[in-house]
């Protein structure tokens, strides 16, 4: 190293930087974490985890599959990473089937309506009170007679959240805009649901909704990262709708609703810096 | 004075030991403020900062269980809260960087005494060293006081090591530039 550039390294010995952050509340901060970190077992609703956890919660992913007991034949569909498809149902239900899903469903329209899934779907249901339309997807059943709902195995359980009508998922009555979760464990968990099937087309409605459940919803539908530094900010609500929008529009709603500074890290991961509850 | 700030690190990994909650407390009122530091003087960002602290308690009560410190509390904790900072920087790589221009060097008139020369030299030091942008700092203070080589430092940041080796003549060029009054003292 050339002379001079050595003084200046040593100099640069004199940098001087300390941090004195307010170790009371930053210890209050740190229990409400814990608090968090201790209730993954107990999965509320959106799944008001840590960033990182709540990405491996919303892998879709399906646990066992029931036997067939149908004498009606079943026909299998899946769906790739990425890929949603659409889906008519002999009795004239229709499904949407997420990415990386499969559904089992009847081959001809008759008194047997069983469908088996491992994923997630939205379904909307013909009406036919004489035969009820099951699904059978990890530890639940749901029966309907016609309403629309979506359906998601979790890594623990399996959600369901009703748009129309009503479904009933082991016994319990799930009516519209409600959503039920049951646990592995056969633990039941009701709350309510919000943007039911918005994977779909990307119609978002929030509407006084905290930041850190619009994120978490964002996250999962655009498979993106959002990192938001601020962690005051995770409680503030916001109203807005996104129809269809870009990520990147998205975030720039957010970015000026909070007046943060919006980072765009790469397509998968953005950082929302600073800013304020308005 | 905080008792849980006066605990040894025996003291305070005695108490996890029988009682995780007692010791966690302590623990963490104690070292918080260093853990924060040492990701503070890395990322120059004190939002991130505590954030990522937080993070270094949380991984050590998640595995409170299994945990095992055989060396000292302290030096677990610093090296600890290094590599979540390293991660840090390696997940959020800033590929086209927001500015890398070198800004300006600031006013400023060398005190005459020796002794507020000293106070002067650290506050100059520490004033030019955070102005550096950000992929520039990041280098020349991984480089300088975390002691990592160029070739980790090219590995964490996702950058060639030719790269750092021009981001950390960068920084010391304009260091130069700006102590130049305490260098023509000699």
């Amino acid at each position: 190293m050339e002379n001079i550039n050595k003084k200046v390294w040593d100099l640069a010995e004199n940098y001087q930087k300390e941090l004195s952050p307010d170790v009371d509340k930053a210890w209050t901060e740190f229990n409400k974490r814990r608090e968090v970190e201790n209730e993954g077992k107990v999965v509320k609703r959106n799944f008001l985890l840590p960033l990182g956890i709540a990405a491996s919660l919303m892998l879709l992913v399906g646990f066992f599959f029931f036997n067939s007991s149908t004498q009606n034949s079943m026909e299998t569909i899946h769906t790739a990473a990425n890929q949603i498809e659409k889906l008519g149902l002999p009795d004239g239900s229709e499904v949407w089937l997420n990415e990386n899903t499969t559904v089992s469903h009847f081959a001809v329209n008759g008194s047997d309506r069983t469908v088996e899934l491992q994923g997630e779907a939205f379904f909307e249901v013909e009406k036919d009170e004489n035969n009820p339309f099951i699904i059978k997807t990890g530890g639940a059943v749901i029966e309907v007679l016609g309403t629309a709902f979506n359906v998601k195995n979790v890594k623990n359980g399996v959600e369901v959240e009703v748009r129309n009508g009503i479904v009933r998922v082991n016994g319990n009555k799930v009516k519209a805009g409600e959503q039920i979760f049951i646990s592995n464990s056969g633990s039941i968990e009701k709350n309510k649901g919000s943007n039911i099937g918005g994977w779909i087309n990307k119609e978002l409605n929030f509407d006084k909704v905290p930041l850190s459940e619009i994120i978490n919803e964002i996250e999962e539908i655009y498979k993106v990262k959002v990192a938001v530094r601020n962690l005051k900010l995770n409680d503030c609500s916001f109203t807005t709708e996104f129809h269809d929008e870009s990520i990147e529009n998205i975030l720039e709603i957010l970015k000026v609703g909070f007046g943060c500074e919006l980072k765009k890290i790469n397509n998968e991961s953005f950082v929302l810096k600073g800013g304020s509850c308005r | 004075m905080n008792p849980d700030l006066s605990k040894t690190d025996q003291e305070i990994l005695e108490a996890f030991g029988k009682n995780h909650d007692q010791g966690m407390e302590m623990m963490f009122k104690k070292y918080f403020a260093l853990v924060s530091t040492v990701v503070y003087r890395i990322l120059n960002d004190s939002e991130i900062a505590e954030d990522l602290a937080q993070e270094v308690f949380l991984s050590v009560w998640k595995n409170r269980e299994t945990i095992n410190i055989n060396s000292s509390l302290k030096s677990y904790l610093v090296r600890a809260a290094r590599n979540k900072t390293l991660n840090y920087i390696r997940d959020n790589k800033v590929k086209t960087s927001v500015s890398e221009e070198m800004p300006d060097l600031p006013d400023f008139t060398p005190g005459i005494e020796k002794e507020i020369a000293g106070k002067d030299l650290r506050k100059k030091v520490s004033q030019l060293i955070d102005m550096l942008p950000e992929r520039c700092r990041y280098t020349f203070v991984l480089s300088r006081f975390e002691n990592l080589t160029y070739k980790e430092i090219a590995k964490e940041m996702g950058i060639s090591e030719k790269t750092v080796e021009n981001q950390i003549s960068k920084a010391l060029q304009f260091l130069r530039k700006g102590l130049a009054n305490f260098l023509d003292d000699k």
